[in-house]
């Protein structure tokens, strides 16, 4: 195994090897720092390019793009509250308040070393999980995944902050537009009228767009105020965030570790990881709870770690099974069939083993390249939230449009963004939560597939499974948790006033 | 001038109407699988807006604003202010009120789609950036004129290096 692992790494560092990896981190950058680009796109571009490639170099490339997407969208997330991609929703909660604050470059320190140490821990989990991950995978049958995710819906409660009726309310509405089009089970159409765009239903980027890319642009062009006023430090933010960081190591390392875990379970994408970890952290701290979501530092790192130390998480079925984590995953797939790679249990015999050590080195290397190239260009960058918003919102705007036109180079998809970043506009205005009706959309066809199959295999008898009541118990208490906020109030009431205040000051100062 | 918590009460109103016919919709079909998950979903939608339009309704009539007080939510907002600066009802080079530039904003946003319509879309998002940096941005000349310049010859590139696909003109023909 040692030897696989030190061959592994020669392959790796040799120079032919590291120019795709760095080519490959180059364009994920390029491709997070771009709202509505995701790492999908770039995948499915480079596809036709590693044909004829050496594996290990096509597998850099590849896995370095995927895993720097998700450190480039970072810059937009902070800096304008514009989601880079899906995957880096949550990030925007605390981010972009701590960007008005003056502290963007201290923001962007902290996620990009919790991408770096997420990438990490996520490619440590790969290389630990992948023998062990069989009864995991096997045991998650389709009532634990429709359990899991109604426990991702259940944290809708936790995120509402008090307006829980109109975050169930936004979520369900959520939901409804996921069943829109086609029944994937029976194929029947469901709620599409006459309308023929509705037949192939309602795309995930295409929504993320219009539910909070262009409302961001549109509410900074109409203040036409730049996001910050003053850099609270010009020299040194990002080392500061980094340092700060590192002071949270039980946020670090847990959400690392969350967001792996979560990276196995197959259909659970960035999307929904950065919101459960969000959540989760926010039930779990013990103090300055009241901070999240105005600027507190750990509410940037938890979602950041998580989503790169996902990668990880999602690589083991891949491997392991040849079952897509998510839909990059897919794309990795039939990147590795193209170049003759066969994933499955044979990727851990002997002959093929050093693969799957590429695999690992490459995550961590492309996490660690990419977090310094961004934390080297942060500096630089942050000093976007001092522009005028008219110097980069209407060309965001163009972009935004032309992406959304990719979800299904359709002229519907055109209407489709435009109207529904007018209408998630109104929704700001009006105080209507927006982040539970994209839960809300990303949960509603996995659940209704899981309790599709659920039922037709196993009657109602499911219920009775341990597992399942044990996720149903948890789904109670965060639900409690959510309508009462009783865990902050026991928490307040036992807690030493002095905790409460200091890491809070500490937090959002980073 | 209608206010906000009018407007909210309105949309309550509107979204319980289409959960409720989505549910009647599903219910009437209930008997196909097709509809069991979203008879489930529209049922507990209608009750859920219902609940929220009778409690915005209590909460108006006790005198309080539906649209204060915080929720969670991401991004900016027209709502922003810095400490220091003004109320958050004009901009900073003090043109117009709030309300006229976001519905001037909103008329912009949905002219690109409708000039898409008649010129290919890269040329109409050319159009439609100088037109609005100089008209309601009104940025000097030479700034417009720059920033569209090096856009135009960076968006043309990615087009290229990324088989990115852009609508066509389908009024025209064009694209």
């Amino acid at each position: 195994m040692l030897e696989s692992a030190l061959e592994a790494l020669q392959i790796l560092v040799s120079p032919q090897h590291v120019v795709w990896l760095f080519l490959g981190v180059g364009i994920g950058l390029v491709l997070g720092l771009i709202p509505g680009l995701g790492g999908l796109t770039g995948m499915a571009v480079l596809l036709p390019l590693i044909v004829g490639l050496e594996p290990a170099s096509g597998i850099a490339m590849l896995i370095g793009l995927n895993a720097a997407t998700t450190i480039g969208d970072t810059f937009p997330s902070v800096l304008m509250g514009v989601p880079g991609t899906a995957a880096s929703q949550a990030t925007v909660l605390d981010g972009y308040p701590m960007a008005r604050k003056g502290l963007a470059n201290v923001a962007l320190g902290a996620a990009f070393t919790s991408n770096m140490v997420g990438g990490f821990i996520g490619g440590i989990v790969l290389l630990v999980l992948i023998p062990f991950a069989r009864p995991l995978i096997v045991g998650m049958g389709s009532p634990q995944l429709f359990m899991l995710t109604l426990l991702g819906f259940s944290l809708v409660g936790v995120l509402a902050r008090g307006a829980v009726g109109p975050a169930f309310m936004s979520g369900l509405l959520g939901m409804l537009l996921a069943t829109i089009g086609s029944a994937s089970m029976t194929g029947d159409y469901r709620f599409v009228g006459d309308v023929f765009y509705l037949y192939d239903g309602l795309d995930l980027s295409i929504l993320a767009i219009g539910l909070f890319a262009i409302p961001s642009i549109m509410s900074l062009l109409t203040q036409n105020q730049s996001v910050a006023q003053k850099m609270v430090h010009q020299r040194g933010g990002v080392l500061r965030g980094a340092r700060a960081a590192f002071g949270h190591k039980r946020v670090l390392v847990g959400n690392s570790l969350l967001g792996s875990v979560l990276g196995i379970v197959p259909g659970i994408g960035g999307s929904v990881i950065d919101w459960i970890t969000y959540g989760a952290t926010k039930q779990a701290v013990r103090s300055g709870r009241d901070q999240f979501g105005k600027g507190d530092i750990r509410g940037v790192m938890a979602p950041e770690a998580a989503n790169n130390a996902k990668d990880g998480g999602v690589l083991v079925p891949t491997l392991m099974f040849g079952i897509p984590g998510s839909a990059t995953a897919a794309i990795l797939l039939g990147g590795f069939a193209t170049m003759g790679v066969a994933t499955g249990p044979s990727m851990l015999s002997p002959e093929n083993l050093y693969l799957v050590f590429v695999i690992i080195w490459t995550l961590v290397l492309a996490n660690a390249i990419g977090a310094m190239s961004s934390a080297a260009l942060a500096g630089t960058l942050s000093r976007i939230s001092l522009l005028k918003p008219y110097t980069y919102g209407p060309f965001l705007l163009v972009i935004m449009v032309i992406a959304g036109y990719q979800a299904g180079v359709r002229w519907g998809d055109v209407v489709a963004v435009v109207l529904i970043g007018l209408l998630a506009w109104l929704m700001q205005g009006l105080k209507w939560p927006r982040p539970p009706l994209l839960i809300g959309f990303v949960l509603g066809s996995g659940a209704e597939n899981y309790l599709w199959i659920s039922v037709g295999r196993y009657g109602w008898t499911w219920l009775t499974e341990p597992s399942v009541i044990v996720i149903g118990v948890v789904i109670l208490i965060t639900l409690t948790a959510g309508f009462t906020g009783v865990f902050g109030r026991l928490y307040a009431r036992f807690a030493p006033v002095e905790t409460l205040i200091e890491p809070t000051k500490e937090s959002s100062r980073g | 001038m209608v206010s906000l918590s009018a407007v909210r009460i309105g949309a309550d109103g509107v979204l319980l109407a289409v959960f409720a016919a989505a549910a009647t919709i599903s219910l009437l079909s209930v008997d196909s699988p097709t509809y069991w998950f979203p008879a489930f979903i529209t049922v507990s939608g209608t009750l859920a807006a219902g609940y929220n339009l009778v409690a915005d309704l209590l909460r108006v009539r006790a005198g309080h604003s539906l649209t204060e007080g915080e929720i969670v939510d991401i991004g900016a907002s027209v709502s922003d202010t810095h400490d220091d600066t003004h109320d958050g009802t004009g901009s900073e080079d003090g043109t117009g009120s709030l309300a006229g530039r976001i519905l001037a904003l909103s008329l912009w946003l949905v002219a690109l789609p409708l000039l898409g319509l008649v010129i290919p879309f890269f040329y109409a998002s050319l159009i439609w950036l100088v037109a609005l940096l100089r008209f309601q941005a009104k940025q000097k000349w030479l700034f417009v004129v720059a920033s569209v310049a090096v856009f135009g010859v960076v968006l043309n590139v990615l087009i290229v290096l990324l088989e990115i696909r852009m609508p066509p003109a389908i009024l025209t023909g064009l694209g």
